[in-house]
């Protein structure tokens, strides 16, 4: 039995077996007799218009007596300043009062690689920036679709502007030269217990824990950030986040534009009212918000209109409607006798706008006389249709959902020669190796297992291998779900 | 005859819900009713292992909206907040009585024998109520019958979003197992 007809089946059951209650609420809740209260939208007043941060770099330079080993005795070796470029690999930059750099430490295993044996001491702040970067351009952390920067700066406050633009204009030259454009994001650090406390639980960046710290000290009540949940967020999902919530901010600056694979939310709302045949000024309650659903990165548009309450979700990297829903948000019971299932799927094909006698693909009619209405499923060309339709004949919901085209994958129940490479099997061992930080060559895996489901248009695959480990020389057993977007919706690992 | 199949609740249709409740439009409560009052059920089952301490509960969750209904804010998703509610009245629950329930067979048994539900729903149960632990069986039922996404599910219940991941299948192949012995 497929994993989505299980789901359906608990949601079922549990629906079966719940006693209409309602009379009784009814009876203790009475309606009100006048209006209350206004929801209030929720707004965001820090606009970061980054989509493409998939490298961080971090700068956090600490000016005005914050020492790390200093020795008085000696100025030129007195530290006066503390630089830490993070962009996955980390490495941190202690300089003197002249900006010239006292010592340079790799925080992690790629700031080793990019480090190496070079000295620099002595150096000029400007060119060790230089030299990391042209590392990192190098090693190819930093690349064109790569190329966003985060700043955190710790210093006086009248430091911080000049700091933050010799940096910028740094970084911005340095890529420019390798025709990268690059979108520079600057923030003053302040001092604070609470992202000091988590940059050293998670090892991560104070810049990026400073982002972090203010997502959860600024999410309102009944949000669903947890500061576990946040850390393995990119740091353009986290700016997508804090778009999404009313976080003030004064010490925040933006230069150059990032090279975006998301589209952003202007073009996904004119995306989804064109589709539904909308001008903005016509609608009410519109919001958008990025989200993921089932593994592909949309922007869930919301509004209503004439009574029609509207949920488009928009392909954050396309721009195309993925989902198209509208329903009645009050109506009126419908009348009448039950109608025939040809009647009701004629409707059905009217309302998609599709000519009448449409050969349609696994249609199913369900009616409820109790309420009077009829549920409609069919599929037509790579779209899946969705309604609620009453017996008076009348639309009350519609949805359709389009189903993205699938690639060239394997059959079902594959076994998968070790030598036998190809898409589906790469993006996985890439996926795993980031989330798990190990590196799965594809000969060293085997006992390959390729499942693949397809359920009202929509395919998955069940993936099961082996790998194992020559520096530990354990096996693990890997089990993962993609769907046909190469996207992993779900990955566990296991020791044999 | 094709049974009309349950649909997840619809955020726009649940706030929307709450601000009648708020404003005094009628049929609001009934809305918000048919939207969320399965998944409010759902999860107060698990949580009580009692269908009784269920039903009661579903009841106080709705009042408890209707009350907070004037001041609510739409930030996230409200079945997040509203599930919240089920799940804290559920804990006063026990606090007054003392007592986490421990169910057994029987006792399900009997107390299922009281509603209307089929074969395959009793399989169903039964295996979310007895053979899910409790981290499993809310996972389960947040996400199936509540309409959250894990993302949400771990926030709610303060555990990783891995976690959340391997519970939810781990809870689907118990679920696919039982109803496989069901058919054969």
């Amino acid at each position: 039995m497929k994993k989505k007809k299980i789901e359906q089946q608990v949601a079922q059951s549990f629906s079966n077996a719940q006693p209409d209650i309602y009379n009784s609420v009814a009876a203790d809740c009475p309606t009100r007799a006048a209006a209350v209260a206004k929801p209030k939208n929720t707004t965001w007043g820090w606009k970061i218009a980054t989509c493409a941060l998939s490298l961080l770099l971090v700068v956090a330079i600490v000016f005005g007596g914050v020492m790390l080993g200093r020795n008085s005795n000696v100025p030129n070796e007195a530290v006066a300043a503390s630089v830490t470029l993070d962009v996955n690999p980390s490495v941190s930059i202690q300089i003197n009062s002249n900006r010239r750099v006292v010592k340079v430490e790799a925080l992690n295993k790629d700031g080793l690689i990019i480090v190496g044996g070079k000295d620099f001491k002595g150096v000029q702040l400007e060119l060790a920036v230089d030299a990391i970067i042209g590392s990192m351009l190098r090693h190819n952390y930093i690349r064109a679709d790569a190329n966003s920067v985060l700043v955190s700066v710790d210093s006086k406050q009248s430091e911080y502007n000049d700091l933050v633009n010799l940096i910028s204009d740094e970084i911005t030259v340095e890529l420019k030269g390798q025709e990268i454009s690059v979108n520079v994001v600057a923030q003053w650090i302040r001092s604070s217990d609470a992202a000091s406390a988590l940059a050293a639980q998670y090892g991560i960046s104070l810049g990026k824990a400073q982002l972090i710290t203010k997502i959860l000290d600024n999410a309102p009540e009944g949000s669903t950030y947890t500061a576990e949940n946040l850390v393995p967020l990119t740091v353009n999902e986290l700016m997508l986040l804090m778009q999404n919530l009313d976080i003030p901010s004064d010490v925040l600056s933006q230069s150059g534009s990032a090279n975006d694979p998301f589209v952003g939310s202007d073009v996904a709302k004119a995306s989804a009212l064109e589709r539904a045949g909308l001008a903005e000024q016509a609608v009410t309650r519109l919001t958008c918000q990025i989200d993921n659903d089932d593994g592909l990165m949309v922007y869930e548009v919301e509004f209503v209109c004439d009574g029609w309450e509207y949920e488009i979700n928009v392909n954050a990297r396309t721009g195309e409607v993925v989902k198209f829903e509208k329903e009645l948000a009050h109506h009126t019971a419908p009348v009448g006798e039950r109608p025939t299932r040809e009647r009701v799927l004629a409707v059905a094909l009217e309302k998609a706008g599709l000519p009448e006698g449409t050969d349609v693909t696994s249609s199913q009619v369900a009616f409820d006389d109790k309420d009077k209405e009829c549920e409609v499923k069919f599929s037509y060309n790579g779209t899946l249709y969705e309604m609620e339709i009453g017996y008076d004949l009348e639309l009350i919901s519609y949805q359709e959902k389009t189903v993205p085209v699938l690639p060239e994958l394997p059959s079902e129940n594959q076994w998968l020669n070790p030598s036998v490479d190809n898409e589906l099997v790469r993006a996985l061992l890439e996926f795993l190796n980031k989330k798990y930080g190990i590196d799965i060559a594809l000969e060293n895996t085997h006992g390959w297992e390729i499942e693949k489901e397809t359920e009202h248009g929509r395919t998955t695959y069940d993936i099961e291998f082996k790998w194992r480990d020559y520096s530990t020389h354990y096996i693990f057993e890997f089990e993962c779900e993609m769907d046909s977007n190469m996207n992993v919706l779900s990955y566990e690992r296991e020791r044999a | 005859m094709e049974s009309r199949t349950f649909a997840k609740p619809r955020r726009l249709n649940v706030e929307s819900a709450i601000y009648g409740i708020a404003t005094g439009e009628e049929k609001a409560l009934q809305a918000l009713y048919k939207q969320t009052s399965a998944a409010i059920y759902a999860y107060a089952l698990t949580v009580t292992k009692n269908v009784y301490d269920a039903q009661d509960v579903t009841h106080d969750t709705f009042v408890k909206v209707y009350e907070a209904a004037p001041n609510y804010t739409p930030q996230g998703k409200p079945m997040s907040w509203i599930l919240r509610i089920t799940r804290n009245l559920c804990y006063d629950k026990f606090r007054k009585q003392s007592r986490e329930t421990e169910l057994t067979d029987e006792q399900l048994a009997r107390q299922l024998s009281e509603t209307d539900v089929n074969v395959t729903d009793r399989m169903v149960l039964k295996g979310c109520l007895l053979k899910l632990d409790d981290e499993e069986r809310s996972v389960v039922v947040m996400h199936a019958v509540g309409g959250l996404k894990h993302r949400e599910i771990a926030a709610e219940l303060n555990l990783p979003l891995n976690t959340v991941l391997s519970k939810y299948n781990r809870a689907l192949n118990k679920l696919k197992e039982i109803l496989k012995g069901e058919t054969s």
